[in-house]
């Protein structure tokens, strides 16, 4: 038993014309946004992309293959598949004169692993070495690396390290810093070299136009310069994911020159598991020719090789992707999966490149321009040469850069 | 009892409630007679849909119109479509649950964690799962109803809980061999859709006959439209809305199982990002099929009107900021029309 507010209400005939407009309007708006949307799409792109959507599939893709090219491309491959050799800093670093000062760490966020584990090895051989080593975590927000950035340049230490933060959103705190007599290390922005123009001194990251261009030489050897390939990207990384994009293009078009310009999708962090499996199978349904799928990173392809899978494509179409992270090596690449090949970098190796930066600038030495982090390319070739259960640092072959680095240190190897 | 000290969250609450919450329950006769604003009121959803179904079939003739695409729209967004059912039991009673997409997160990591690396067995892992999500609701349920805390709150506080937990136990890293057998329940196809969808489908049979041939579903949207009056008539509220909130959780674990079926792979952060989407769903499924109610067909319409619209984007080359704009418009426009049908309705009532 109900009581007896609780009925029907209907229409009544004093609806008046302006209310069925209103409603009309309400039930139609989105109706117009999206046909104003549709008819904008010939001219706009997914907003990172040289070409974007159906409208660029038709231009896109890698055809026109050349024999020199795809042989140049196997080449490399079988190169980028070796273990890599030692080729970090010579020269060797006066570590007296480092310590007791203070480096501040400032991590985008502590809950990626790579971004906490470099902070962690950083750390631990900084203060194995008489440094004092802060890690500030600014948990991937806005609002804390300001907070980070301010209370470590009120605090004064002697370098401030900005890992993966975007140069661009913290240019004027780097001016702030160096302003107060602090050395500004920026880390994980895409390209390694001194940085120019943003006032800090040095900079170590994974080489990302050089990923790119593993990938781009990967595809080009695995399609025969035949294939369709759709690169994905995520703008949430702006300046690794554009140094990225950048090496897959550059790589494509040295392999196969004649391949007209690629596709890109732009697929934000924050959007990877609403988003990633209707792409996915969004992109595939508007082109079948599309046979290679290049998401830049590796945690993308969770949610995308269910979807290949889905539309019964896991034999047609190939994935390439970045990170080498051990859950995506043991659970895709080590077992039947689109996922076909994966380039990682040591993560243990890179927190002691970074520690010898720190340790250059502390210690007053010259910089190091690159401190070549290795990569290696991970395929169903050479996947049976490593111990996927092992740590992932014995990934990358024999060269013992703990010990290459306390040399240059002057410390003991042990 | 509305629960806690009136606040600003309260009054929005009521707001959207009030938006949401007066509907027709009994047919009198005048209602059988055809009304074309209410048809349109009842059915606008559809048509919008298939509004543009048609839209995109014209404007991308070659992609849009196909098997593969349709199976794209329906087959993909099936955990969104559980967890909006999830959410819409406790919005039938007013509570918001904003734990909602958290502990669908949770329960991702959880299952996964227990049954991929732990090697649980699967049903003990999957007992586990629904029995964590009966906790989190539990929790949820004695602070709000009896602790009187707004749900905004509390699940606002939970939710965010959830989340670090989820990080906590899964070290931030992805958990992948997460076992065949629930890959299989979840992702095996039956005429080129997932097993999952028909889960949702299921749900929502479920939830459409407890809405409106259970005395219980009476319950449940009496208490939300009019607690004080409800009490009175003898429902026991109290009981009703720690039931919704509970229900809201325990089918929040079952789309986090569901998920984790999907990807066969948990993703700590994959969780929380659901939480628009299912709100969007749910605001605007009331706007439909039982126009401001929040309603079963009414959200499984919403979602796949949302997903038809995004996949539509998408094949014409638009992603990343697309999706938020959309949801996000949707959930405005949502509110607006059931707010407006609401006053329309009070207005009519009042002649």
């Amino acid at each position: 038993m109900y009581p007896t507010n609780f009925r029907d209400v209907r229409a009544t005939p004093r609806v008046t014309q302006i209310r069925r407009a209103a409603l009309a309007a309400g039930l139609l708006v989105p109706a117009l946004v999206l046909a104003a949307c549709s008819s904008s799409s010939s001219s706009a792109g997914s907003g990172t992309t040289p070409s974007g959507g159906a409208s660029a599939s038709s231009s896109a893709g890698a055809t026109g293959a050349t024999g020199a090219g795809v042989d140049l491309a196997k080449k490399a491959v079988t190169q980028m598949e070796q273990p890599p050799t030692w080729q970090g800093p010579a020269d060797t670093v006066n570590v007296a004169s480092a310590k007791g000062k203070t480096a501040d760490l400032i991590n985008l966020t502590e809950e990626i692993p790579a971004l906490h584990e470099w902070a962690a090895v950083a750390q631990a051989q900084l203060e194995k070495l008489g440094v004092k080593a802060n890690i500030c975590d600014a948990k991937g927000t806005p609002e804390g690396i300001t907070s980070c950035l301010t209370q470590d340049i009120a605090a004064r230490p002697n370098v401030i390290v900005a890992m993966a933060l975007d140069t661009s959103f913290i240019h004027g705190y780097i001016q702030q810093a160096t302003a107060a007599g602090i050395k500004v290390i920026t880390a994980q922005t895409g390209t390694p070299g001194v940085p120019q123009g943003t006032g800090a001194v040095a900079e170590v990251t994974f080489n990302y136009p050089e990923v790119g261009q593993m990938l781009g030489t990967w595809f080009a050897a695995s399609s025969g310069c035949q294939g369709y390939p759709q690169i994905i990207t995520s703008t949430s990384s702006r300046q690794p994911s554009a140094a990225e994009v950048t090496g897959i293009q550059a790589a494509v078009k040295q392999y196969c020159p004649s391949a007209s310009a690629l596709s890109v999708q732009n697929v934000l962090i924050p959007d990877w598991a609403t988003n990633l499996p209707t792409v996915t199978r969004s992109l595939l349904n508007s082109n079948s020719a599309i046979d290679y799928m290049l998401p830049l990173y590796d945690g993308m392809t969770i949610y995308m090789v269910p979807a290949i899978e889905q539309l019964h494509l896991s034999h047609q179409v190939q994935v390439g992707s970045f990170n080498a992270t051990p859950v995506v090596m043991q659970n895709e690449l080590a077992k039947t999966s689109p996922l076909s090949a994966d380039v990682g970098g040591p993560n243990d190796w890179y927190g002691y490149a970074l520690t010898d930066e720190i340790l250059r600038v502390l210690a007053g030495a010259p910089v190091v321009a690159d401190e070549h982090v290795p990569l290696r390319l991970f395929t169903r070739d050479n996947l049976g040469s490593i111990n996927l259960s092992a740590n992932e640092s014995t990934w990358y072959g024999t060269v013992n850069f703990a010990c290459q680095y306390d040399k240059l240190w002057g410390q003991a190897c042990p | 009892m509305t629960g806690g000290p009136d606040s600003g969250v309260n009054a929005t609450q009521e707001t959207l409630a009030t938006a949401a919450s007066p509907g027709p329950a009994v047919a009198g006769p005048a209602a059988r007679r055809l009304d074309p604003v209410r048809l349109v009121e009842r059915y606008g959803l559809v048509l919008l849909w298939a509004v543009i179904v048609v839209i995109f079939s014209l404007v991308a003739p070659n992609s849009f119109p196909t098997v593969s695409n349709f199976s794209t729209i329906f087959g993909t967004q099936a955990v969104l479509l559980v967890l909006a059912l999830g959410l819409l039991v406790s919005l039938s009673v007013g509570e918001f649950d904003l734990s909602v997409a958290a502990t669908m997160g949770f329960a991702t990591v959880l299952v996964a964690l227990l049954s991929a690396q732990d090697h649980w067995p699967l049903l003990a892992a999957l007992a586990a799962t629904i029995a964590a999500g009966l906790i989190v609701g539990g929790v949820n349920a004695l602070l709000v109803v009896r602790g009187g805390i707004s749900s905004f709150v509390v699940t606002l506080g939970s939710g965010t809980l959830l989340t670090g937990l989820g990080y906590g136990m899964s070290n931030s890293q992805t958990i992948g061999g997460v076992p065949g057998g629930l890959v299989s329940a979840a992702s095996k196809q039956f005429l080129d859709l997932p097993l999952a969808f028909y889960y949702g489908l299921a749900l929502c049979l479920v939830l459409w006959y407890l809405f409106n041939y259970v005395p219980l579903g009476r319950h449940l949207i009496f208490a939300g439209e009019g607690r004080e009056v409800a009490r009175l008539s003898g429902l026991r509220v109290q009981r009703i809305r720690a039931g919704a909130l509970i229900t809201c959780s325990v089918i929040a674990t079952l789309a986090g199982i569901l998920q984790a079926g999907v990807v066969g792979a948990a993703d700590p952060s994959g969780g929380p990002t659901f939480l628009l989407p299912a709100f969007a769903s749910a605001f605007l499924g009331a706007t439909a099929i039982r126009p401001g109610r929040f309603n079963a067909w009414g959200t499984f319409v919403a979602v796949y009107f949302l997903v038809t619209g995004i996949t539509g984007l998408q094949l014409l080359g638009y992603t990343g900021w697309v999706q938020d704009v959309w949801y996000g418009a949707s959930l405005v426009v949502a509110v607006a029309v059931a707010r407006f049908a609401a006053v329309r309705r009070r207005a009519s009532a009042g002649t």
